[in-house]
Formats: structure tokens, C-alpha cells, sequence
């Protein structure tokens, strides 16, 4: 196999609360190869957003993040602050879930834009408004020209969401970490999105990270998925192999959670119980106490992730 | 625009108007300006003239008619203790104030806003917690009692500054100091906490995400927005110019707005008062308008507020 | 026999100013523009659109909570009386609303059990110990242990607080809950625990839901019938899996489209150009024909009616009848 574009191993995360210490990431290891568009699905809380926060340092002081993230030849994970900010935006960039507060209220569109180009591209002046105007032409966005004198508050949100995406794309970057992209937009325009993503990936061969709690989205847009729970990826595999032949047993309950929209109407199996507690997770395997197939070796140590099949990993002592 | 300024214009003069309705009737019914002016054991045919002289002998309606007549065409009155216009009296005495209130109003903003900045960005820091500390002390510790204390430290025990009267420059900086403090403390809390909303913002994240160094997020991103409720408060002080040095005035015998309000009350001479207050209500109600443009200058969304009512 | 809740040509109306105050004209903005529907008891009607389409007013209307500029609302055969009369209190037993986001519509100073009483006290029912056994009782229904009963809403978990939303709905014996996106904020293990619960509440109850959702694949799964709504109106009516697999409206058909499906294999999806216009500004002629493939010249000018089709669902398009009804065409 290729070298991967970005390479996750052992990634910890740990909150210091000032009262106590809460690990919310065990250990991820996750490899994103060129052009490749990965999935990372779970429920709120399972770690998915702190994992690429954490990579690129954007968690703040109250985090302590330990591990590595191999970008290249270089470790990401206590890299200067100096190569941090040359690598976000630059090379891996971002775009968030609710794209009309993730855009500052008081400058136009075209300054944020500009912003972007001038950091990444050294552009400026006439040269940058050039370029910006190219980029919301890019993503859709009609009579590029006026709108960059706009204010968020004066687009939509599939607009601001169309711009975010326009300034990721300004750092030409090799990885675009999206979280949860779509999640606060209505069901066409979410389709407008994601299209878009898509044809931009195609043109570019960016690789993409995106971020979803609805296996739907993640489904028709990657062509890898990655199932978290309780700040543990539990099974890595390929579309194919996820929806077809889930191997853990949450991945599996997820599935008989959901209801379909075609087909006959069958009775929702839900997962009982919740999600446990950060700082208060089980001793052994963190699904445990939710699972129908848990036997006495499941509550004694976490289980290890075991490669099951090329590209097929699970973490899970019964699958 | 001219439509929004016209009747922004009008209900500010309806509020000026407003104030001093009210502040004639309380006057007028709180204490006789004979007595006070010319003693309680005056003679009463000297009360009676005076009352006379003054029209206090007339119903108060028809008093406050004249009053609001002679108002409309800019007399204000004279002053019942030396007779000269209320109106040249309080202007004589405005620079004295601003004397001390400007700079004070200088001195809480250089040391407010970048305190409250500076904890905000090192929130849970021992500066945080330290800034805090002395902000809290800084606006619950009477005015009075400050200056007191700073009277005893710097002029009864150092030595350095004189500690009442206005002969020196040097006696204006205490004054300055006692007014300042309270400011900066009120003014370091309220940055902070819309600091601290602001970072707490997806688009701060969002603008680190994109490369920009941190400096450059807060002075670019943070600051901006953090300046909008940031203002309502400096707009406050703004209207405070004029009239919030009455307790310092007194306690440091500057013989400014607030000691010449504090006497003309104490003698019941009204139109002094009066004047006093018009001004007061004047600079609260320009500082007031002054933040809606502000606002509309800094805020884009207050410039075009779409859709008006709701769903 | 007259339907529970009847909802006849149901209007409601804002004025807006368009534009940056004090500029700017004012406008109509038609929230709700003549909706019509009938929901017998025991059953589910469920509500879908986008956001801005009138569902969330809709269900406002049905209850009072807004006042209608037009139309009316029968429940069981009587004329809604208007918000804050007596009688209209008195109905409101037998209606009550579930929203979004249950923290919200909790009070969390106040524990669980007295919250769940609390519609009691409030109509006069039942001595306090009374009270007490009909909220546990009903905590139960709601798969809720009596230990939660002394606990606050926010010490416990997002499906959880939604059950206390749903005993606190039920105390009353309601015979319609309106559901306002009841499911959306909730994990996906998690919703399909609050539908299946749901589900079971009306089959031991005999409750009708109103039941509002962008979901489309929770409405099939709850629904007897859907109603599908785009700026104000109904465009489609009728069985959800006959609407979902074979829409007539363009517009369902897109919406249908742009549900991402949870299995391998991509399907061709039909993505709509544009965004839905701003409500004050309706298209004139069908409302969707700025945005539909298929719009002729008859749509630009003629409003399309809802209007029966031969299998029996209802749908307000010119073309319904000549347009290809699979998803995947």
C-alpha cells in the first residue's frame, strides 16, 4: 500500500476539567490515503469532531493531546506553532457544521475569503479578488462578484455553507476534514452539498474526512467508513463491507436502529441503554453493557483492534 | 435614514423634556428656597418679598407654565443665591468637571479593556483570577472610601499630592484616580465576559482552521465582535461625563458640576438644579444615540435587519 | 363519524417588512396558505417539509397557540374556541404538544415527578397522593423507573428527558399529541427507541399523532398517512409508502432523492437547483415551478389544486399523471 496522506496513530485525548482529568479519545489509529474519502460515523459524544480538532491543535489549552499524527514526514502532535498554522487551511482544511455562525458576523464574505489567499497563496489585491470570485463561481455560488461584498447574515445557510466550502478550497489543500457538513442544512440542499463535495473531489483529487452521525450521508459519499464509540474507532471497513457484513455489534445495532424508506416496514430495533459517561466508562469493552452478545471476557479489558480481513478491522473479542 | 433620525431626535427631546417636568414638581414640592436661601429665622416680610421676587407666591402650574415658557426661548432662569443667569453659572463650571471626568474616562479605558482582554484570553490564569479579584474590588469599594484612602496614602502619609481644592494640576490627580478605578473594574469585567462569548464562537474556531495565527484571530476576529456589547457600556460612561463625579467632587472639594449641584440643592435653588439636570439628561440621551450609530457602524446585522416580526 | 381533529382550509398570515428597518415595504407572508386534513383517532398523520414550509405553524394552529387568519379547526366535530378561554383550556386536556429539544421544554430546577404532575395540578385533578400514583404509573408507561422520579432533568440523558416530555404530555390522557420534530435532537439508537415507544403508546392508548419531521424515514416507519407541504401548502397526500416509493410531485420525488441511503451502492439522485424562495416572495403559477425540472409553461401561470388521483392520494401538480413515478428514473 501507497503511504498514507495522514496517518493517526494512537491518538489520545484528555480533558482537564480543574477538578478532574477525562480521557474522551482512546487511542485512535486511522490511516487517510491520497483522494481518499473516509467516513467517521457515531453518535454525539463518541469522539468523532475531537479527533481532527485534536490533530490540528485546535482544542484549546484544556486539552492534552498525546500520540502521533504523521502528516509526511512530520509529526503534527507538539509540531511548532508556526508549521500548525501553515499546515491548516494549507494542507488540511476544515469546514464545520453550522456554516452560517462558523463565517464572522462583521466582515464580508470576500475579507474571510481574501484572508484564505493571502495565508496559503500570497495573493492580494486585484489578484485575490480574482481568485475569490473564481472560487465561489467554483461552488456554485451565482454573481460571484456582488456576493462577495455580502455579510453571512445576508446568505442562506447552504450559501455560507457554499462559501466555507470555497475557503477551503482557497489553501489548496491535500485533506478536507468536513464535520458534519450538512447536518444543519434542509434535505435538498444537503443533496446540493454533498454533490458539490463530491464533484470537487473528483476535479481535485482531494482527500476527504467527513464527519456524520447519519450512515446515509457517509454511505453515498465515501468509500471507506470508520465506526466510533465512546472515543474508540470499534470497526474500520469499506462501505461495502459495513452495510453489508457488519462485524460489531454496534455497527450492527445502528443498522437495525434505522429505518428504511423503501421496501417493507419492519418493527426499529433499538440499542438499549445509553452511551456511558466519558469518566465513567466501563472497565472492558465500552459497549458491553449494551450488548446482546457480551459474555464475561467483554467486561474485563477493552478489546484490541484486530485486522479480520484486508481492510476489515474490528474491535470486538466476538465478531 | 432622515425619517429614523428625526424620531430618534424627538423622543430624546421627549425624555429631556420628561426629566425635567419631573425634577421641577419633586423640587418645587420638597423644602421652600426662602427659608434656605435666607435662613429659618429670616423676618417674615423679607420671606414674603422674596417669594414674591421669585413668583413662588404663584400656583405651581402656573409657575412651571412660565418656567417651560421662558425655557422654550432660553432662559433658564437666574440663580435665587447671586442672581446671575442658572445657565452662564453651570457653564462656568463644566470645564472644572470635564477636567477630571475625561481623563478618568481616558484611564478606565486603557486600563479596563485590556485587562478584561487580557484575563479573558488567559481565562482560569492566576492574572484571570488576580484581575477579577481587584475588579470586584474595584466597583464595590464606595468611591468615597477610596478617595479617602487614597487621601491618606498620598497626601496625609507620602506627601505627594495635595488632597483637596484645585490650585495645582496636581490636585486633579486624585480625583482622576478615585473615578477611574471604579470605571476600569466595571469595564474589565463586561470585556471579559464578551470576550469570552465571542472565543467560545464556531467562527473563532473556524478562522484558526483556516491558518490564521491566534494573534491574528483575536485582533481580527475576537476583537470586532466582542466590541459590540462592549460598547453599551462605554456609551454609558460617555453620559456619565458631565454628572458622575458628584461624590468626588465633594469629597475632594473640586469645585465642578457635581459640588455645584450638591450646594444649589441643599439651597433649593431651583433653576441652578434644574439646569444641572437638563444638561445631565442632555449628555445621557446624545450618548444613547451616539451607541445606535456605533452600533450600526460596527454590527452589519443591526444595519439590515431583514424580515421584522415573526414566524 | 367526524374525524378527531379536522383541519379545514387553514390559514395564517404575518406582515413583514422586507428590507433594513426603517426602509423597506411591508409584506404578506402566507405561512400557512389553505391546508386541509382530517386525522381520525388512533392514527398518525405525518407532517414533512423543509424548514419555512408551514409545518411548525401548522401544528401552532392546530393547538391555538396561534390564532388562524383563515379556516378552521374542528376537534371532534367542535370549532376550536379561541387561546386563553375557558373552554379553550378545557381542550387543551385532550391535546398536547412534544418538541424538539426536551431540555428546553423542561424546567430543570424542578425534578422529574413534579413536572410530570405538574398538568394536574394545574387543571385541579386528583388529590397530591393521587397525583403522585398517576405520574409513576405513567412514568412506567413511558419506560421510566420510580427512582427517576426525584431526580432533575439535566442528570439525565437526552432519550430519557424526552420520555418525561412524553409522560409529562400523557398525565392528562390526551387523545393527540402533536409532535414538533420530536426525534431530531435524540442519537440514532436513541430514536428508535422513543419511535418504537411511540408506536406502543398509540396501540394501548388510542392516541393520534401529529407528527412533524424532516425525517422522511421516521415518518414512513410512524405514519398512516403523510402530507407533504412547500411554502405553505399541501403538495402531497397520502400513503407513505405509496408517496415515498412512487411520488407524484416533483417535489416529493426530490425530497425522496435527497434522503442518502444507509447501504452500499449509489443510487442516481434527482438535486434540486436553487433554494426554496423566500415565502413573502411566492412564485407566481405552482410555487415549486422556479426549482422543478418538469415545469411547463402551464405551471408559471396556473396555481395547481390538490387534487385526487386515480390511486387515491392527493397531489397539486398539472403533470402527476404524466410523470414518471419511480425514484430511480
Amino acid at each position: 500500500m501507497d503511504e498514507p496522506l495522514v496517518s493517526l496513530k494512537g491518538l489520545t485525548v484528555d480533558f482537564d476539567t480543574g477538578k478532574q482529568v477525562v480521557r474522551a479519545l482512546h487511542g485512535i489509529d486511522l490511516d487517510v490515503g491520497r483522494g481518499e474519502a473516509v467516513g467517521l460515523v457515531g453518535e454525539s459524544g463518541c469522539g468523532k469532531s475531537i479527533t481532527w480538532l485534536a490533530a490540528l491543535g485546535l482544542l484549546g489549552r484544556t486539552a492534552r493531546v498525546g500520540g502521533e499524527v504523521r502528516l509526511g514526514v512530520r509529526n503534527l502532535i507538539g509540531a511548532p506553532v508556526a508549521e500548525l498554522e501553515h499546515v491548516r487551511g494549507g494542507r488540511i482544511a476544515m469546514i464545520f457544521q453550522d456554516p452560517s455562525s462558523s463565517l464572522n458576523p462583521v466582515h464580508r464574505i470576500g475579507r474571510q475569503l481574501g484572508e484564505a489567499l493571502r495565508l496559503h497563496r500570497d495573493l492580494d489585491g486585484a489578484s485575490a479578488a480574482a481568485e475569490a470570485r473564481r472560487l465561489l463561481d467554483r461552488v456554485g455560488i451565482a454573481d460571484a462578484g456582488r456576493r462577495l461584498n455580502d455579510y453571512p447574515h445576508e446568505l442562506s445557510g447552504g450559501m455560507n455553507q457554499r462559501v466555507m466550502i470555497a475557503m477551503a478550497l482557497a489553501g489548496q489543500p491535500d485533506l478536507l476534514v468536513a464535520d458534519e457538513p450538512t447536518t444543519a442544512l434542509d434535505a435538498t440542499i444537503q443533496a446540493q452539498i454533498l454533490d458539490l463535495l463530491g464533484e470537487i473531489r473528483r476535479d481535485s483529487g482531494m482527500a476527504m474526512v467527513l464527519i456524520s452521525h447519519d450512515l446515509g450521508v457517509v454511505a453515498e459519499n465515501t468509500d471507506r467508513v470508520c465506526v466510533m464509540y465512546a472515543g474508540r474507532i470499534v470497526e474500520d471497513a469499506p462501505i461495502a463491507t459495513i452495510f453489508g457484513a457488519p462485524s460489531h455489534p454496534y455497527t450492527q445495532g445502528l443498522l437495525a436502529a434505522l429505518p428504511e424508506l423503501e421496501g417493507p416496514r419492519r418493527p426499529l430495533v433499538p440499542i438499549a441503554g445509553v452511551v456511558p459517561e466519558p469518566s465513567n466508562l466501563p472497565p472492558g469493552c465500552s459497549f458491553a453493557p449494551r450488548c446482546g452478545r457480551a459474555i464475561a471476557d467483554c467486561e474485563r479489558a477493552p478489546p484490541i483492534v484486530a485486522r479480520i480481513a484486508g481492510g476489515h478491522r474490528v474491535a470486538c473479542i466476538r465478531a | 435614514m432622515l425619517r429614523y433620525l428625526a424620531g430618534r431626535l424627538l423622543r430624546a427631546l421627549l425624555t429631556i423634556f420628561l426629566v425635567i417636568t419631573f425634577a421641577f414638581f419633586v423640587l418645587h414640592a420638597s423644602g421652600d428656597p426662602a427659608l434656605m436661601i435666607l435662613s429659618a429665622d429670616a423676618p417674615p416680610e423679607a420671606v414674603k418679598a422674596f417669594r414674591a421676587a421669585w413668583g413662588l407666591d404663584r400656583p405651581l402650574w402656573e409657575q412651571y407654565a412660565a418656567y417651560i415658557f421662558h425655557a422654550l426661548q432660553g432662559d433658564l432662569g437666574n440663580s435665587m443665591r447671586d442672581g446671575r443667569p442658572a445657565l452662564q453659572l453651570v457653564l462656568e463650571r463644566v470645564p472644572m468637571t470635564l477636567a477630571i471626568t475625561v481623563p478618568a474616562f481616558a484611564l478606565k479605558l486603557a486600563i479596563g479593556i485590556p485587562a478584561g482582554i487580557y484575563a479573558a484570553l488567559h481565562r482560569n490564569s492566576l492574572a484571570d483570577r488576580l484581575t477579577m479579584m481587584l475588579s470586584v474590588a474595584g466597583f464595590t469599594v464606595p468611591s468615597f472610601v477610596l478617595a479617602l484612602v487614597l487621601v491618606l496614602v498620598f497626601a496625609v502619609k507620602l506627601g505627594w499630592l495635595p488632597s483637596a481644592g484645585s490650585d495645582t494640576a496636581a490636585s486633579a490627580i486624585l480625583p482622576i484616580v478615585t473615578l477611574g478605578v471604579a470605571g476600569a473594574a466595571i469595564l474589565a469585567r463586561f470585556t471579559r465576559s464578551a470576550m469570552l462569548e465571542v472565543l467560545g464562537q464556531p467562527y473563532i474556531r473556524a478562522a484558526s482552521a483556516k491558518g490564521l495565527s491566534w494573534r491574528r484571530v483575536v485582533t481580527e476576529h475576537a476583537l470586532p465582535n466582542a466590541a459590540i456589547p462592549t460598547t453599551t457600556i462605554v456609551g454609558f460612561m460617555v453620559g456619565t461625563l458631565i454628572a458622575g463625579a458628584v461624590v468626588v467632587e465633594s469629597v475632594f472639594a473640586w469645585p465642578g458640576i457635581g459640588r455645584l449641584l450638591v450646594s444649589s440643592v441643599a439651597n433649593r435653588d431651583l433653576a441652578v438644579v434644574q439646569v444641572i439636570l437638563l444638561l445631565v439628561a442632555a449628555t445621557m440621551v446624545t450618548a444613547n444615540i451616539i451607541v445606535d450609530f456605533v452600533y450600526g457602524w460596527i454590527d452589519p446585522r443591526m444595519r439590515s435587519r431583514g424580515l421584522v416580526g415573526g414566524r | 363519524m367526524t374525524a378527531l381533529l379536522e383541519v379545514s382550509d387553514l390559514v395564517r398570515k404575518y406582515d413583514v417588512r422586507q428590507g433594513a428597518w426603517p426602509f423597506g415595504r411591508w409584506a404578506t407572508l402566507h405561512a400557512v396558505d389553505g391546508v386541509s386534513f382530517k386525522l381520525e383517532a388512533g392514527r398518525t398523520l405525518g407532517l414533512v417539509g423543509e424548514s419555512g414550509c408551514g409545518k411548525t405553524t401548522t401544528a401552532k394552529l392546530v393547538l391555538g397557540l396561534v390564532p388562524a387568519t383563515g379556516g378552521e379547526v374542528r376537534i371532534a366535530g367542535e370549532r376550536l374556541p379561541p387561546m386563553g378561554s375557558p373552554q379553550w383550556r378545557a381542550l387543551r386536556r385532550r391535546m398536547q404538544m412534544v418538541y424538539q429539544d426536551p431540555l428546553a421544554a423542561l424546567d430543570r430546577r424542578v425534578s422529574v415527578g413534579r413536572q410530570v404532575m405538574e398538568p394536574l395540578a394545574i387543571h385541579g385533578i386528583g388529590t397530591p397522593a393521587e397525583r403522585r400514583e398517576r405520574a409513576l404509573s405513567i412514568m412506567d408507561g413511558v419506560g421510566l423507573a420510580p427512582h427517576h422520579f426525584d431526580r432533575y432533568p439535566h442528570e439525565l440523558s437526552g432519550g430519557q428527558r424526552q420520555r418525561i416530555v412524553l409522560a409529562r404530555a400523557l398525565v392528562l390522557d390526551p387523545q393527540l399529541l402533536v409532535c414538533d420534530e420530536p426525534i431530531s435532537a435524540l442519537d440514532v439508537s436513541i430514536q428508535a427507541q422513543v419511535v418504537n415507544l411511540l408506536l406502543e403508546l398509540q396501540q394501548r392508548l388510542g392516541l393520534a399523532y401529529l407528527f412533524i419531521s424532516h425525517d422522511l424515514r421516521m415518518v414512513r416507519q410512524i405514519s398512516h398517512e403523510v402530507a407533504v407541504m412547500y411554502l405553505g401548502r399541501i403538495v402531497e397526500q397520502g400513503d407513505p409508502d405509496r408517496l415515498f416509493s412512487q411520488p407524484a410531485h416533483p417535489y416529493t420525488r426530490a425530497l425522496v432523492s435527497a434522503i442518502p441511503v444507509a447501504h452500499a451502492g449509489r443510487r442516481r439522485r434527482m438535486v434540486l437547483a436553487g433554494e426554496p424562495p423566500n415565502p413573502v416572495d411566492r412564485p407566481a403559477g405552482c410555487a415549486f415551478h422556479p426549482r422543478c425540472p418538469f415545469a411547463v409553461e402551464r405551471c408559471r401561470s396556473e396555481m395547481p389544486v390538490l387534487r385526487t388521483l386515480a390511486d387515491g392520494r392527493r397531489a397539486a401538480c398539472h403533470l402527476a399523471e404524466a410523470l414518471p413515478r419511480s425514484i430511480a428514473a
